[in-house]
């Protein structure tokens, strides 16, 4: 292998790609990044098994060829070149890397004893507007679950519904539904890991100018995404995803309409307090007001008051201050209807002009008398 | 031969040949799917995994199953990935029907009643074999079993890793709930308990917590010692206790120390546990030992002659590490157990002490042992070499003849050359001594743990 390369190009492509590696790689050869050259290009390439992400770099190619190498050694040195050219080359098992004065040799490993890559041909393509797939990505998938022991809860539930995809995440506390209008194929029912669609979210985030994300499946229960240059191959999760659409509330008996910004601010400072108190912040809809408290027995307590337009009865909930802290966060648009049925019924909480977001949390369960 | 088991077999050859950790990632809910007219299937849990695999794997695999059939077999790999599964109730509590009586029925049998509790229904008194060591302990247990709540209230037993202390304590469960199979029983962890109050304080739930416990009509806590230090698990604790031993209600605790060396623990608490019987139950002597292993022996279902449980009660000391020996001969492929083959898996490395049959990954040159005794005993190497024999130089030098001789497997003679010249008798004894003072002597034991701790870890 011998190619040369802008140094900015290879470093996004290596900062890129070593995002994938996990900490503690389970095997030695998935700490390393894969360089490839063939006449379409430089492609590096890093896997963790479940995901691999591979991204390519316009290279001039003198030679084709490839090599692994230590991602953390490369990705260091490659960031502390100068911008300039970069050579690559291949000799006797070491890649030899020189760029402006500066030249330095990493030992590798041969291309074969990385995980065979996946041949994506001929397989039928679908293009969503990437758009829309970030902003239903950025709501749905702060819900799903990290805790590996319950696999399926850490991926994101997809299915292609007459009216458009449904895309689900849930961690047993709350649940994130999105109607979108996207268009899978029709047989699409699948669920994926988190992990994988939130660097799918960060690469569509950084590419600014691409527009469309590129799905397709692979084969073998894999999944592959392309934006732009980069490629993201991500394995199904396999088996029954809890049924969630049964945890929907079908009606409500409190209504609050809420600015936000106010509800967020809100929260912010009921949470200072809430901290030692495990994260409990109280909710209650009054007459055109809803109240935000929390309490620390040794701290102490505040109590926020907000405007809002509110419907039937009064209610006191109460919430994880973290789960609507991140909810808030993610909130499109200025305004949010909170809905509710007694203290002990999960909490809803939608756009007033778009149906098609819902979100939901389970409340804690409070003592009157605390 | 039936897929499943063959596949085990494979994988147990395959293990032996490459690393734990690449064992583990690359073989992970792997199978056989099938196997007919000389193809074999191999499930791979996932894509990339089934291409390494493949590439990697091939000949070994189909050379292990060549040997196995006795054919020439073709392999091919696909992937075969885990179907999940899991239930509302696991889901969370958004998807769990919300309160769900706990405790709900007690119409099932005594074995369903035990399970669910999680009592070990194998625990009992007729498997539990008393010497000197441990006769007051089992008196005091089976007197607990026959009238609960009655003279021992509570029953505090104590001691080492391995003794009997859970055992016990089943037993007197499996045999109230034997008696009796709807009996209220609570059966939890020190740990369990603080952490159920952790959780009780966070979602509000004391009353239920309370309820839960205070409730019992006989109450377990095993490894008490945990709850020590932590303030409020102990005052519910004393609570608890209070209420329960004012009903009446038989309470039953272990711990590894006796109530006054459990640091931390409050004063009331202290009182309360030797209020009723504090039983000590001593490590295992020898003859106990041998017992246990005819015991454990007879419910695996092999026959081990007379002699080979002494050699297996001589050199392992640890009833868990006895009963892990043990399953090991009840492998396929390992013949009758005879004296010489006992002997021979004993004398194999990393079998004799308190650390189970696991195998060390790591391959430890004699001069290292050498070198972390005399660190871990601050003295020079070279005065281990030397021909000073007072004690403080003269044991530390005898660990490292034990150590060398069973976790390293060298020759007596090798053993002597390494410690400046030595005779094999002198060896021999050496070995011998710390062999035998290992099942009395406490200290030594948590020494020799230590360093092989700092050898092997």
């Amino acid at each position: 292998m011998k190619v040369s390369v802008l140094q900015e190009n290879l470093t996004q492509a290596v900062t890129r790609t070593s995002r994938v590696i996990s900490t503690k790689p389970p095997l030695p050869i998935l700490s390393t990044i894969l360089l490839l050259a063939t006449k379409d290009g430089l492609l590096l390439t890093a896997s963790t098994l479940e995901t691999t992400e591979s991204v390519s770099v316009g290279a001039k190619i003198d030679r084709e060829g490839g090599l692994c190498v230590p991602a953390k050694v490369f990705s260091e040195l490659v960031s502390s070149l100068p911008q300039d050219t970069v050579f690559l080359e291949e000799k006797e098992g070491s890649l030899r890397i020189s760029c402006g004065g500066i030249r330095a040799s990493i030992a590798g490993v041969a291309a074969g004893e990385f995980p065979p890559l996946n041949k994506n041909e001929g397989k039928k393509e679908t293009s969503l507007d990437k758009d829309a797939f970030v902003s239903v990505l950025s709501l749905v998938l702060f819900a799903a679950s990290t805790d590996e022991g319950r696999p399926l809860l850490t991926g994101v539930k997809i299915v292609q519904k007459q009216e458009g995809a449904l895309f689900a995440a849930t961690d047993g506390y709350r649940l994130s539904v999105y109607r979108s209008g996207l268009a899978l194929p029709a047989s699409t029912d699948v669920v994926i890991p988190g992990r994988a669609l939130g660097e799918i979210l960060r690469v569509c985030q950084e590419e600014k100018e691409v527009k469309k994300v590129v799905i397709s499946d692979a084969g073998e229960g894999q999944l592959v995404a392309r934006v732009g240059d980069t490629t993201i191959v991500t394995r199904r999760i396999e088996g029954e995803y809890p049924n969630f659409e049964k945890i929907i509330p079908a009606k409500h008996t409190t209504v609050a309409t809420i600015d936000v910004q106010q509800f967020t601010r809100a929260v912010k400072s009921a949470s200072i307090f809430a901290r030692d108190s495990a994260n409990i912040v109280r909710l209650h809809v009054g007459k055109n007001s809803l109240t935000i408290s929390a309490n620390a027995p040794q701290v102490g307590e505040n109590t926020v008051e907000l405007d809002a337009k509110t419907e039937g009865e009064e209610g006191d909930i109460a919430f994880n201050s973290r789960f609507l802290a991140e909810l808030l966060s993610n909130f499109p648009g200025e305004e949010v209807v909170f809905e509710m049925t007694g203290s002990l019924n999960p909490g809803a909480f939608r756009s007033p002009k778009d149906s098609s977001f819902l979100h939901i949390i389970m409340p804690v369960r409070v003592s009157a008398e605390g | 031969m039936d897929l499943e088991k063959l596949w085990k077999t494979t994988l147990a050859e395959i293990e032996v040949s490459v690393s734990r950790v690449a064992f583990h990632t690359q073989f992970k809910g792997s199978s056989l799917v099938s196997l007919a007219s000389n193809v074999a299937t191999v499930g791979i849990s996932n894509a990339p995994l089934r291409a390494l695999v493949e590439s990697r794997y091939y000949s070994l695999i189909k050379s292990i199953l060549d040997h196995h059939t006795n054919e020439n077999i073709s392999l091919i790999f696909v992937v075969a990935a885990k179907h999940e599964r899991m239930t509302d109730e696991d889901a969370g509590p958004l998807f769990s029907s919300r309160g769900a009586a706990a405790l709900s029925s007690y119409v099932t049998g005594p074995q369903d009643t035990a399970r669910r509790l999680h009592i070990r229904a194998d625990a009992s008194f007729d498997n539990f074999a008393v010497s000197t060591t441990n006769q007051l302990a089992y008196a005091a247990a089976t007197a607990v079993a026959k009238s609960p709540g009655g003279a021992y209230n509570p029953l505090f037993l104590y001691g080492g890793v391995g003794v009997g202390k859970t055992h016990l304590m089943h037993a007197v469960a499996n045999a109230i709930i034997a008696k009796k199979p709807t009996v209220k029983l609570v059966y939890c962890m020190g740990e369990e308990f603080t952490n159920e109050i952790v959780e009780a304080i966070q979602n509000k739930t004391n009353r239920q917590f309370r309820q839960k416990y205070r409730s019992a009509e006989l109450f377990l806590v095993d490894d008490v010692q945990f709850i020590a230090g932590k303030q409020q698990t102990q005052e519910e604790f004393f609570h608890t206790f209070n209420a329960l031993h004012r009903e009446g209600v038989q309470i039953i605790l272990t711990s590894d120390r006796p109530p006054p060396e459990i640091a931390k623990l409050d004063d009331r608490l202290r009182s309360r546990f030797e209020g009723g019987m504090t039983v000590d139950i001593a490590p295992p002597n020898f003859e106990l030992r041998v017992a246990i292993v005819n015991i454990k022996s007879a419910a695996l279902g092999i026959s081990v002659p007379s002699e080979a449980a002494q050699l297996v009660a001589a050199n392992l000391t640890d009833t868990r590490a006895i009963e892990g020996f043990l399953r090991k001969l009840t492998a396929p492929g390992v013949g009758p157990a005879t004296p010489e083959l006992v002997a021979s898996l004993l004398g194999s490395k990393a079998v004799v002490g308190s650390g189970g049959i696991a195998k060390h990954d790591k391959r430890v040159p004699a001069a290292e042992v050498l070198e972390v005794v005399a660190a871990y005993y601050s003295i020079k190497s070279t005065t281990i070499k030397s021909p000073k024999r007072d004690r403080p130089i003269s044991r530390p030098r005898q660990i490292i003849m034990y150590l060398c001789k069973t976790e390293l497997g060298l020759t007596l003679e090798d053993i002597g050359g390494l410690l400046g010249g030595r005779d094999h008798t002198t060896i021999m004894h050496g070995v011998e001594t710390i062999t035998q003072e290992l099942s009395v002597n406490e200290r030594l034991r948590s020494d020799v743990e230590g360093i092989k701790k700092k050898l092997w870890a």
